[in-house]
């Protein structure tokens, strides 16, 4: 039995439904598949930002925002801790490395960030794509997305648009700038893949020192970075603290949970934020599901039609000696066919839009959110397939016991 | 146009009797209609019959018991030592892909597919499949009949062209009985009586039985046989 030039005619006798019904069905999918894809692709970038903060510590405040403005550079204003703390990590045995972080500036929209060399290279991981890291006041070190060249100068502006700060706004940022204050680019860091790739780092020294606060040394010519002076060090808004071991990382959130200060594993804070996405996705995902039931049962229904217009056509061919079963595959086939169309097309269309939308959120928030092909979005395809080919049986079904005099007769 | 060699026909034939044939229907549950009752009719291998008579007096429903498309209420329908009505569904779909040849008024050809795909159909219907023998004498039938290239669609051929396609796809495998209804109804005099023609030769070359249910008197003027039906019944025959 070769059941194939059959469905071959019969799907071209649909002419342009036999395009339209896959197309119908691959929206449906394409939601579902989109709205799956883009919820693991923000939960695997937005875990990959987090991967150089293992802890922050700030004062006591709200540990998302702590995160959201440290990690995704959302620039709302933080409270501020002393200067001890930093002082007290700088000598504890369990860290690693400790780097304040300070906001405050933009240029050109790009966030300028203070912090410590050892911080903008990532505790060593990351080296300069050109020139190098910031080694004295003055210098400045680029993220891969900043419109600037080595050897360019810059004023920062005082930003004041908070969660703007990527937004240009040449009126506002001259109205603020930092006229006594210039920075030379002297490196541009590879990237990361993170909001971090829009930032300018500068030594926290100069954040300071560009706002009148000192430079948080007790001599103006120390070296950059760690170990500070408690006392003169101005408020801090964020630490990122490198533990040396997991045990560590515990014991030093638990002792910094008091006196003042938070201590926050950014992992946890994201864990909350993805179950909120997640149950916002698994409301989108079950909306997605009744519209691809909604849109499978108007095609069975559509299909059931065509089957009944093609009565007479399929009695002709039991007439001509095909048997029952060949008419059922032949009207399976064809269902099945369609529907598997719509739904591969679908996984495309689900793939593509959240490429696209992924792009949109890049641009917005400097967040690379990699897209891949998951494993979730074609088991999600697959099941739908397998429903559809389910629901074929429907036509085919009803034309198994098709009564071949009768039909014939038209 | 090559001819189909001798030795390509199938060597038997059967002839069909039906014995104390009956088809009742029941139409909205109301009480059982007799729409054909045939006491004894014997049509003998290779015999060219017309079928004849007023609309709906029963000719289409007796064709269908012959094909094994339907079965009779009551009766047998023999052929050679085979009782149609005795056979299951199943086996009369194989009997018939086997041994009949089906022509229809409205020639109902696929007509997305092509000349050749049309006339291959029935094979695909069996496990034997599309083979190169069959292709080529798709190839020769198609050639026989006058047709213009096998690989053109059937949509785009004329009213008569369809139907010698049509006979085409009903002579492929060779059938031991030719069965059309109403073959030249929908086709002016001239195509009409060419494709009568086709059929006549292609039976007689074949020794098939043919059996063609027809109001056209030229073609039943050149048919050895005429069985006329009235509700049901069959009313005379001229030998």
């Amino acid at each position: 039995m070769n059941p194939f030039p059959m469905v071959r005619a019969d799907l071209k006798a649909l002419r342009w439904l036999g395009f339209a019904i896959p197309l119908l069905i691959a929206v449906a999918v394409a939601m579902g598949v989109g709205i799956g894809a883009q919820e693991r692709m923000l939960r695997q970038s937005s875990a990959r930002a987090a991967d150089d903060f293992d802890l922050l510590i700030g004062a006591v405040g709200s540990q998302t925002q702590l995160v959201l403005t440290t990690v995704y550079l959302d620039l709302e204003a933080l409270p501020l801790t002393d200067g001890s703390p930093l002082n007290k990590l700088a000598t504890d045995p369990r860290v690693t490395a400790a780097a304040p972080i300070a906001f405050g500036d933009v240029m050109r929209g790009f966030p300028v960030v203070g912090t410590t060399p050892a911080f903008a290279s990532r505790w060593g991981r990351v080296q300069a794509a050109e020139g190098r890291v910031f080694k004295k006041e003055g210098e400045a070190l680029i993220g891969a997305d900043v419109a600037l060249k080595i050897g360019d100068t810059f004023k920062p502006s005082h930003a004041t648009g908070g969660g703007h700060a990527f937004q240009e706004d040449a009126e506002e940022e001259t109205r603020h700038r930092h006229e006594r204050v210039t920075y030379t680019v002297v490196g541009r860091l590879p990237r990361l893949g993170t909001p971090w790739d829009r930032t300018i780092q500068v030594p926290v020294e100069s954040v300071w020192e560009t706002h009148g606060l000192g430079n948080g040394h007790a001599q103006d010519d120390a070296e950059l970075g760690p170990p500070f002076d408690a006392p003169t060090v101005p408020g801090v808004p964020a630490i990122v603290v490198k533990p040396k071991r997991i045990a560590d990382a515990y014991a030093l959130r638990g002792e910094y949970r008091q006196g003042g200060t938070m201590a926050v594993f950014p992992a946890e804070v994201l864990v909350s934020l993805y179950k909120t996405i997640g149950d916002i996705k698994d409301v989108l995902v079950a909306s997605s599901w009744i519209s691809n039931g909604l849109i499978f049962v108007a095609v069975l229904l559509l299909l059931l039609t065509l089957t009944g217009l093609r009565r007479r056509r399929y009695a002709v061919l039991r007439a001509l000696g095909a048997p029952a079963i060949y008419i059922l595959v032949v009207v399976w086939l064809e269902a099945a066919i369609l529907l598997a169309a719509g739904c591969a097309l679908g996984l495309l269309f689900g793939w593509g839009a959240a490429s696209i939308v992924s792009r949109a959120i890049e641009a917005e928030t400097g967040l690379h959110l990699a897209f891949s092909p998951g494993l979730p979005d074609m088991l999600f395809v697959a099941g739908l397939i397998a429903l559809g080919s389910l629901l074929a049986l429907v036509p085919a079904a009803l034309t198994y016991r098709l009564p071949v005099s009768d039909a014939l007769r038209g | 146009m090559r001819p189909i060699a001798e030795s390509e026909f199938r060597e038997t034939a059967e002839p069909l009797a039906l014995r104390a044939v009956s088809v009742e229907v029941r139409q909205d549950g109301g009480a059982p209609l007799r729409v054909l009752d045939i006491p004894s009719l014997d049509i003998s291998a290779g015999a060219r019959v017309a079928l004849t008579g007023p609309s709906g007096a029963g000719k289409t429903t007796l064709l269908h018991l012959l094909a094994g498309i339907g079965r009779p209420t009551r009766g047998a329908i023999r052929w050679g030592g085979l009782d149609l009505a005795n056979l299951t569904e199943s086996a009369r779909d194989r009997w018939r892909r086997r041994e009949i040849g089906l022509v229809f008024q409205d020639f109902h050809l696929i007509p997305e597919l092509s000349i050749l795909d049309n006339i291959l159909l029935p094979l695909t219907f069996g496990s034997a499949g599309r083979s190169q023998n069959y292709s080529k004498r798709a190839v020769a039938l198609s050639e026989r009949m006058g047709l213009p290239d096998p690989r053109r669609r059937a949509a785009v051929l004329s009213r008569g062209e369809q139907q010698r396609v049509a006979i085409a796809r009903a002579l492929l495998q060779d059938p031991a009985i030719l069965l059309a209804d109403e073959p030249t109804a929908s086709l002016d005099a001239t195509t009409g009586d060419a494709l009568g023609t086709l059929l006549l030769d292609a039976a007689r070359q074949r020794g098939a039985t043919l059996i063609v249910v027809t109001h056209d008197p030229h073609l039943i003027a050149r048919l050895d046989t005429v069985l006329r039906i009235e509700a049901g019944k069959l009313m005379e025959t001229r030998p």
